[in-house]
């Protein structure tokens, strides 16, 4: 019977009861569906990571030697070490000779391909290259195919015996694409055995990549051309290329092989913090190494890890504060429903029901509905937002396996949202049982009128009627208060942060694309482009030359690892076309002699301008020193800035890598430039690459409305109730429906306005949090635009004002003498 | 033999302090088994109270309470519940039926309360409304719910049937019939029936008639003739 009483008043009460269902789909569905895709790349990552045994650390060094692999090996703390060869390369032009990185490997331990068809990775294979897999399928290549990819100007061509995913390239990207496109990067992995070491050196030497010299300082092998040449009275000068070319021809394969240096050596551990172990590792190879890193500077890997804690912060900022209003909402609805039930809950234990009976009863209401609405919340989270989720982002990604998953954490919110509506109900139903049945099969007796606080304001007596009543039942009732205030609270937290991310990415476009790329065109400059090339341009176009390179920064010179930052070097020459913005987001020119430091690194670092910052090029050792001059912000790209001149003083040759003007330069025809793009495109690869983001934030802002709406309509639903008999007392003193609706609104407006400003600070910091989780790389702007203000909260001061309209109209309904008889 | 009901030096206080007050004043009185009895008072003679303590849903001050072997004023919750459910029948003033369940299931909800209870749709017929089983509250009169609550209280089975002011919202003529239902579980059913009310006419109808005033009982009558409702002139 208990349970008929109970689908029958959720029907009766159906607006409650689906409030109470939405909110807690809302909740867990939004938890369940962006976390499933956190908790799914997780996974997945997990299982990749395990399957290919991913490196914990990168060494990279002129020459690692077997027994330097050995060294490491015997460390107590590593597990598995493997050096291997690493070229860059490009495809043939049939596949727009897309840049290539080539793994040449004489073992397969750490790092492994993972083999998404064909056969198994093979060191001994000869023959065969094993190709990525997104570039395969950009390009429709297949196991079995014959492929072409050049290094060094020497072109080979081998089968495609397998494709791979690499757990060191779960992101990339072509570094002169604007947005991701497989057709353009990709990588192979090719055996020690299968790679022409010979042809590839006498390539080297016939393109002068390699001088004599370079052979001489890198390698004995022409000590003996040198010795014979010396009884000659000759000296190294005097050795030709041919001369060179015919001693690589003679020497042994074995020879050849020496020539080329393993460059990386790579190793697992069980510690947590490789890093840690620098000093250990330096010290088991005589620090014969560049650089240690481990998989927080590699970029294939820390762009997802990046993107993922950006997405946990964000389903965990949205979905806390869902749960929070849920469960809140919840709890104050669930009370008023049993304090209306009081007098059956009273007749119910008169009759002889246990209290247990009668909990349970009430529990079931919360249980059945909060259930119904978590578990679907949760399938719907997971198999449909999640999946869709996963799809706007494993696009970008490689991930084997990727897919919407969940955990404990899932099923924890689940069970904290119908625990917690469970409780709320057992709460208000053990708190009208302790009252003896006698007393409860009588309504509740109405509260002791006191002063409230405003009635000793001196002006008291000088406010109106309604102002005063309003202000008195505002302190009288206080839950209701707190609801109507909470409501809005929530309701404004949401649209900033919903809003804010919105109106932040049109904020970093107008950033980006106009002042820090103040150009109209960007030219991609060839790998060998020089000061001639230089010349030639600029004596046909008023542009800016900008070099990007990589160097380590830190506090103080030869720093240890741990305290070094990897950066970008930027180097501008000053013409105000590639601009620095300082921390306000404005631009700055940047005075010579002096340096300008990426915000977040320099708060790393703790250095401030007038600190001298030491930075050095990735693959030299030398230290140099800069003052800083500014400290500087971009949305997506940290890094130091030196004036070209700056940089030259350094006896650095300036290589830019791009070429920036406002001239229109698409029509140019020289090998120099490799690829124009015009302002356009910039801005739609843009809008490509924030369109993800915008999708994600849409979904967020569709179902803060929701929830704006439900909260707001709960809030309410639960004033109009409780003060049901009260208007009905007032239409019968007199009080025209009007002006009661009058002071409704002109209460519910109030404390619209308070929920609104104590929304803005919490709504700030969820914004906050959420856009600063996205990675050391990334300074998006934290604080939204007065705009932002001005849309969020006239939002939710409309839905409202539309909410209390809506109950307001209710008055002119209302059945005095049905609200005024009867105590059900 | 011992009285059903043993009703002793009971005391009850609301309030605190200086608003204390006494609902119940020092009362004592017994009741025997299938006894039809009327507690006479006007409003604020603690006669509700009385009722509310007889059935368990009140616990007194001072005093105590015995009835049919068990010590009421002594139970705690668990043995109240368990008192309420199988020995007092309730019939409110203003029914208390749950608006939410038919007719039959505001009864047949007695089985999830009683092992002991007995078949509802034969309570039903005992008190005329097996047509009205299907209805909801709301869409019978109120004599009608009147008889469902009386349907729903002796569908326990209970000993004694506690009427608060059954009466006290029902016209005349509907009262009546509501009354000689009481009256038939008394005389016919063997149950002992104890009225709450201040309409002094209930009281021909009475074995034992007890006048309240101001928390105290001011007289105990036995009325050695008690007129069958059906002769009483309203």
């Amino acid at each position: 019977m208990l349970f008929k009483k109970m689908l029958r008043e959720i029907r009766l009460d159906f607006g409650h009861f689906l409030s109470i269902f939405l909110l807690s789909f809302l909740a867990v569905m939004l938890f369940s569906g962006l976390e499933s895709n956190v908790i799914g790349a997780n996974q997945a990552r997990e299982k990749f990571h395990e399957e290919t045994n991913l490196a914990d650390g990168w060494l990279y060094g002129e020459n690692f030697s077997d027994e330097d692999a050995e060294k490491i090996s015997s460390l107590s703390f590593v597990n598995d070490v493997q050096r291997r060869m690493k070229f860059s390369g490009s495809a043939d032009s049939e596949h727009d000779n897309a840049e290539l990185t080539i793994f040449v490997e004489n073992e397969n331990l750490v790092s492994k391909p993972y083999i998404v068809s064909g056969e198994d990775f093979d060191v001994a294979s000869e023959d065969g290259i094993w190709l990525a897999d997104r570039f395969a399928q950009a390009w429709e290549i297949k196991p079995g195919d014959t492929f072409s990819f050049s290094v060094e100007g020497l072109t080979i061509t081998k089968e495609v015996k397998g494709l791979i995913d690499s757990p060191e390239y779960e992101y990339m990207m072509a570094s002169d694409d604007l947005k991701i496109d497989f057709h353009h990067i990709g990588y192979i992995y090719m055996s020690y055995d299968g790679f022409p070491f010979r042809e590839y050196i006498s390539c080297m030497i016939e393109n002068n990549t390699i001088s004599v010299s370079d052979i001489i300082e890198n390698s004995d092998s022409l000590d003996d051309i040198i010795a014979n040449l010396e009884q000659y009275g000759m000296t190294k000068d005097d050795i030709t290329k041919d001369m060179i070319l015919e001693k690589i021809e003679k020497m042994s394969e074995e020879d050849i092989r020496s020539m080329i240096p393993f460059t990386q050596m790579i190793f697992t551990t069980d510690e947590e913090d490789v890093m840690s172990h620098e000093d250990e590792i330096a010290d088991a190879i005589d620090d014969n190494y560049a650089v240690m890193l481990d998989s927080s500077s590699i970029t294939g890997i820390v762009r997802l890890d990046d993107e993922l804690a950006q997405h946990n912060s964000v389903s965990w900022g949205f979905s806390v504060v869902f749960v929070i209003i849920a469960m809140l909402v919840i709890f104050i609805s669930m009370n008023r429903m049993v304090d209306n039930q009081r007098i059956q809950i009273g007749t119910m234990k008169a009759l002889g029901m246990k209290k247990g009976k009668i909990i349970f009863h009430y529990i079931s209401y919360n249980l059945i509905i909060s259930l119904l609405g978590s578990v679907g919340g949760f399938f719907v989270g997971v198999f449909a937002l999640g999946e869709k989720i996963v799809g706007l982002f494993n696009g970008n990604y490689t991930v084997p396996g990727w897919e919407a998953g969940f955990d404990a954490t899932s099923i924890l919110i689940m069970i904290l949202v119908v625990g917690g509506s469970v409780l709320s109900s057992c709460m208000s139903c053990a708190k009208i049982l302790k009252i003896n049945p006698a007393e409860s099969l009588r309504p509740a007796p109405p509260r002791s009128g006191k002063k409230c606080i405003f009635e000793f304001l001196p002006f008291w007596n000088k406010l109106g009627f309604s102002t005063q009543y309003n202000l008195r039942n505002i302190t009288r009732s206080k839950v209701r208060t707190f609801m109507g205030i909470f409501g809005t609270t929530c309701g404004m937290i949401l649209m900033l942060a919903s809003v804010g991310s919105l109106g932040f990415v049109d904020e970093l476009s107008d950033w980006s694309l106009e002042k820090i790329q103040n150009y109209d065109y960007q030219a991609s400059l060839s790998d060998d482009f020089n000061a001639e090339d230089m010349q030639k341009i600029s004596d046909q176009y008023e542009g800016e030359f900008v070099e990007f390179g990589t160097i380590e920064v830190a506090a103080k010179s030869n720093a240890v690892s741990a305290d070094r930052s990897l950066q970008t070097l930027i180097v501008t020459e000053g013409k105000g076309l590639y601009n620095l913005t300082d921390v306000n987001l404005e631009v700055q020119e940047l005075p010579e002699g002096k340096a300008a430091l990426s915000r977040k690194v320099a708060e790393k670092l703790n250095l401030n301008v007038g600190d001298t910052v030491y930075w050095h090029m990735y693959d030299e050792n030398t230290w140099y020193e800069a003052e800083i001059g500014l400290i500087s912000r971009a949305p997506s790209l940290t890094s130091l800035t030196l004036l070209r001149s700056d940089f030259e003083e350094t006896n650095h040759e300036f290589k830019p890598s791009m070429f920036v003007t406002d001239e229109d330069i698409t029509g140019y025809d020289g090998e120099e430039i490799v690829s124009v793009l015009v302002k356009s495109d910039l801005e739609e690869a843009y809008v490509n690459n924030m369109s993800v983001i915008n999708d994600l934030i849409s979904v967020l802002l569709v179902f803060s409305v929701i929830m704006i709406v439900v909260v707001l309509y709960s809030s309410g639903n639960i004033s109009f109730h409780e003060r049901n008999k009260e208007f009905a007392t007032m239409k019968v003193i007199g009080f025209s429906s009007k002006k009661i609706r009058n002071l409704i609104t002109k209460e519910n407006i109030w404390l619209s306005v308070i929920g609104v400003i104590i929304g803005i600070p919490f709504g700030n910091a969820v914004l906050s949090a959420m856009v600063n989780s996205n990675g050391e790389n990334y300074d998006y702007p934290t604080s939204a635009s007065p705009v932002v203000y001005l849309i969020s909260a006239a939002f939710v001061l409309i839905v409202s004002a539309l909410v209390s309209f809506m109950f307001s109209r209710r008055i002119k309904k209302l059945d005095m003498v049905g609200s005024l008889k009867g105590m059900e | 033999m011992a009285a059903l009901i043993e009703f002793k030096n009971i005391v009850k206080v609301y309030g605190t302090g200086e608003a204390a007050q006494k609902a119940v004043d020092d009362v004592s009185f017994t009741i025997e088994e299938g006894e039809f009895v009327v507690i006479l008072g006007q409003s604020g003679a603690g006669k509700s109270t009385i009722l509310n303590m007889l059935g368990g849903m009140d616990t007194p001050d001072s005093g105590t309470i015995n009835i049919d072997g068990g010590l009421v004023s002594s139970m705690n919750d668990k043995q109240l519940s368990d008192y309420r459910a199988k020995t007092v029948g309730f019939i409110f003033q203003f029914y208390n039926l749950i608006p939410t369940l038919t007719a039959y299931e505001n009864v047949a909800l007695i089985k999830s309360i009683s092992k002991d209870s007995l078949d509802p749709m034969e309570m039903l017929k005992s008190v005329g409304l097996e047509s009205h089983k299907n209805k909801f509250p709301s869409q019978m009169s109120g004599g009608e719910q009147q008889r469902v609550s009386i349907a729903r209280a002796i569908a326990k089975n209970p000993k004694i049937i506690l009427g608060d002011e059954p009466t006290g919202a029902l016209d005349s003529n509907t009262g009546v019939i509501v009354l000689e239902l009481m009256w038939k579980l008394c005389r016919e059913d063997k149950r002992t029936v104890i009225i709450v009310t201040h309409n002094a006419d209930i009281a021909q109808c009475a074995d034992k008639v007890i006048r309240m005033k101001n928390g105290k009982i001011i007289e105990i009558k036995q009325n050695e003739n008690p007129v069958p409702v059906s002769e009483v002139n309203w």
